[in-house]
């Protein structure tokens, strides 16, 4: 009865995997939103570590079953964390957008040498 | 004793905030963070010598007692690598304020000190960590200062570089965190000593499962192949003194983070033949990758990569005299690292940029700091007397003494990767330290030489050739370094000394 | 356009003219007829985002005491009770951001007691000193020390706690934090995005846009 629903179990899944999709996307800002996603997700499934997530948390002067603090204590510090590093991703790609007028992440440096390496001679 | 394993995370914070305080007052800014950091140097190495015969010390944050509360644990294995690194960030700060002096960078001094002590004690804590939601933080406090140093004089590169690099490691941490929730879920305890105790009991599968998990987390961190893409793409592009000190801190103290879970926590020989085929991969991948760069800075971060290879390679042994070579080898690596940074910073100055297609004759134009690459290059390569050979010499030997096929593989790519390591910085040699030197550079040299510059460059040159000397020393003292490494090793393979000094006597059964 | 200015001249800011009355050139509808005419917050206000609104501007001048004073029942309440230095110092900023919004970044600049910078480190050396305290005493980091007055007037019985400083601390340094971001995020991006535009402006319709640096 207390254990946490099968629901939450599908929301942490879904959030990873749209986290992770967002991730791979070129625009910085949904990297960014990919990035704060997988926060949930990982939040989430710290919570979902205490089996008794639906009973009342840690106060004093009640008596009778708690909810496990400890969870909730890490969830906490892994927010701020993630709240903190959001908010410097978003300074950055504002510099970004700033710098280029776009949000897209270029090719990689060796990809492109890569790549300029298989283009026929007589186009250079 | 409790002084003794705070002062390493507690002193560096309080600096950052004296220096922050101090921002209008530059020299007095310099002075408070290099005191700091200099404490720290004391501490550690006072740590080091209570625990060098093995002991394991602990202290319980708020007197809470161990399964509950957070512990801070120094065994001879991490106050080793707290020494090591104290030492590094100590040259590199003072190269740092070298520069600075001479007027040579365009990093914000008044930003740059807090953000590095930071840094410090996010690195601190994570050698310091004695549970697993402690080590996530001294991470992120790590990375949090990373990011913000790898941007310090921003230029257009820089933010796309640190872009790519924050996500990165953004990624590895919200697995790690997602690592962490499992083990809770499993074990119900972040305390390291207890989990270990605790996960002995836990399935085999679910605990090869957190093993990979927990190898993938440090492994982005410590660029290992397949792991490894972000690291040449970011670290070059730094400044000298962070990528100086980024080359040879922050993957190491992945590296730690891998030997400390892959032994304590998780069955010893469950994921050893995993890391015996990634260590073959990096070492391989690395070195191939660095033979065709054309930038000093990209050829080093790639030999960065192979050579964190040869560490896995020692862990992958599950033996005491690999782990041993791996603890020598980590000594080894931080400073010849951070000095090939360094010189690479000095060569900067000289050409103006970092590509060995428009360098030549380095050699005449500054010999002695062709003198302090040589060094380093050459212990990089593994070639006797210097550490490099005496790290690689315990690693092969320990190799030999395991033996196996996959092993013998893994020998044979490591010997190869040392001859190409060879190749790889030969290559630098030639192209940039021989022939008649470039016009420009000489130009540069006498402009430097007349300059107002002089004062500086002179202490920039001096603190490279200090970390010269460390490197020398560290080959030099071979005998005991490889004594404590030995200490060291036992006591990770045994775990029972980790175990019982953080819970009492009897807990580890 | 002379409507749009404060009705009582004086101290009160009002903008430079022509600045704001291109509007009104261009045909559109005067921007700011519901602009209060008094003086609700301490700097000429020029708000962040859109026109001046005098519930926003309201409601920041009266709130914000309210918000502070909370903000320090919760920091003192947190030992074992909801709350704490993060909660109240997220709460305590709000006050300065709501002042940011309605007042744009001079007032924010007004309205801080110190830089962000220094309100960071000020929260560090409170916590780290905190921390550190009991090692002299040769105990282990963190150790808190706690006092409970019994009889006091007025308040009965009080607790201190050595916890509450690190608290404070942690107020401090949430404080700071979020101003920083504030100023960089919010208040700095402001004054570049006027920058670039006023530098379109000036470079006229000749300038390419491929000229950008």
């Amino acid at each position: 009865m207390n254990a946490p629903g099968l629901v939450l179990i599908f929301a942490v899944a879904v959030l990873y995997s749209t986290g992770f999709y967002l991730l791979l996307q070129r625009s910085l800002m949904r990297v960014v939103f990919g990035i704060v996603i997988l926060g949930h997700a990982a939040n989430l499934s710290l919570m979902l570590t205490d089996h008794a997530i639906t009973l009342p948390p840690l106060l004093t002067g009640k008596d009778g079953p708690i909810s496990d603090p400890l969870p909730q204590a890490m969830a906490l510090t892994a927010i701020v964390i993630t709240f903190g590093v959001t908010t410097f991703l978003l300074a950055l790609a504002y510099r970004v957008w700033l710098g280029d007028d776009n949000d897209e992440v270029p090719a990689d440096l060796e990809d492109r040498r890569i790549g300029r390496l298989s283009e026929p001679e007589d186009s250079s | 004793m409790n002084t003794l394993l705070a002062v390493p995370v507690l002193v560096p914070l309080l600096g950052a905030a004296a220096s922050l305080l101090m921002r209008r007052a530059p020299r007095l800014q310099q002075g408070v963070a290099v005191a700091a950091l200099t404490a720290v140097v004391v501490d550690t190495v006072l740590l080091l010598r209570v625990t060098a015969d093995g002991s394991v010390i602990t202290s319980q944050a708020g007197a809470w007692e161990a399964p509950l509360g957070v512990t801070v644990v120094a065994d001879p294995l991490s106050s080793l690598m707290l020494a090591v690194s104290a030492v590094v960030l100590l040259v590199v700060q003072l190269f740092a304020i070298g520069q600075d002096i001479a007027g040579l960078s365009r990093a914000m001094p008044q930003v740059f000190h807090p953000i590095y002590l930071v840094l410090t004690a996010g690195v601190c804590l994570c050698f310091l960590a004695g549970d697993l939601f402690n080590l996530f933080v001294g991470f992120e406090i790590m990375l949090t200062a990373s990011y913000a140093l790898i941007t310090q004089a921003p230029t257009r590169a820089r933010v796309r570089a640190s872009m790519i690099y924050t996500v990165v490691s953004l990624t590895s941490s919200i697995l790690f965190l997602t690592g962490i929730a499992l083990i809770y879920g499993l074990t119900g305890t972040v305390n390291l000593a207890d989990i270990a105790v605790k996960l002995g009991g836990a399935p085999e599968e679910l605990r090869m499962v957190l093993a990979l998990l927990f190898l993938v987390v440090f492994g982005i961190k410590a660029a290992l192949v397949p792991m490894h893409f972000w690291l040449p793409d970011s670290y070059p592009v730094a400044i000298t003194r962070i990528s100086a000190i980024f080359a040879a801190l922050l993957t190491k103290v992945a590296v730690y983070a891998i030997i400390r879970s892959q032994t304590l926590l998780f069955g010893r020989d469950d994921i050893s033949a995993v890391l015996l085929c990634v260590a073959i991969a990096t070492m391989l991948v690395g070195i191939f990758g660095a033979l065709v760069q054309d930038d000093i800075n990209r050829l080093m971060s790639f030999a960065l990569v192979s050579h964190i290879g040869f560490m896995i390679f020692g862990l992958g042994l599950n033996s005491v005299a690999g782990l041993a070579a791996v603890v020598v080898y980590l000594v080894h690596h931080i400073v010849v690292q951070a000095n090939l940074f360094l010189v690479n910073g000095l060569i900067r100055q000289y050409a103006g940029h970092s590509s060995l297609r428009a360098m030549r004759g380095l050699n005449t134009v500054s010999p002695v700091m062709s003198f302090y690459f040589f060094i380093p290059a050459m212990s990089l390569a593994g070639l006797p007397p210097l550490s490099g050979f005496v790290a690689k010499a315990a690693l092969f030997q320990a190799g030999v003494g395991v033996g196996g096929w996959l092993v013998y593989t893994a020998l044979a790519a490591g010997v190869a990767t040392s001859l190409l390591t060879v190749m790889a910085v030969f290559r630098i040699w030639v192209r940039g330290f021989w022939g008649t030197p470039m016009p420009d550079m000489v130009e540069a040299r006498e402009r430097l030489k007349r300059g107002s510059h002089l004062a500086g460059l002179r202490f920039m040159a001096a603190m490279t050739g200090v970390m010269v000397a460390i490197g020398l020393v560290v080959a030099g003292a071979a005998g005991p370094l490889s004594e404590i490494a030995f200490i060291a090793g036992h006591d990770l393979m045994n775990g029972t000394a980790y175990i019982e000094a953080v819970l009492g006597e009897g807990a580890a059964r | 356009m002379s409507g749009d200015e404060p009705a009582r001249a004086g101290p009160s800011p009002g903008r430079a003219a022509g600045e704001w009355g291109r509007a009104d050139r261009s045909g559109a509808p005067p921007e700011n007829w519901e602009a209060p005419r008094e003086r609700w917050l301490s700097t000429a206000v020029r708000p962040a985002f859109g026109p001046r609104s005098v519930l926003l501007e309201v409601a920041a001048r009266l709130l914000t005491p309210a918000i502070l004073v909370f903000s320090v029942f919760l920091l003192v309440s947190g030992h074992d009770r909801p709350g704490g230095g993060f909660a109240g110092g997220l709460v305590a900023s709000m006050a300065y951001v709501l002042r940011y919004i309605a007042g744009g970044r001079r007032e924010l600049a007004a309205g801080i007691p110190m830089r962000p910078n220094g309100l960071l480190a000020l929260g560090m050396l409170l916590v780290c000193g905190t921390a550190a305290a009991p090692l002299l005493a040769g105990h282990p980091m963190l150790e808190v020390y706690s006092y409970t007055a019994h009889h006091l007037p007025l308040f009965g019985e009080v607790k201190f706690a050595s916890y509450l400083l690190f608290e404070s601390g942690v107020f401090l340094i949430v404080v700071g934090l979020v101003l920083s971001v504030v100023a960089a995020l919010g208040a700095r991006m402001e004054a570049e995005e006027e920058e670039i535009r006023g530098r379109r402006r000036s470079g006229g319709a000749g300038a390419a846009k491929g000229e950008r640096p």
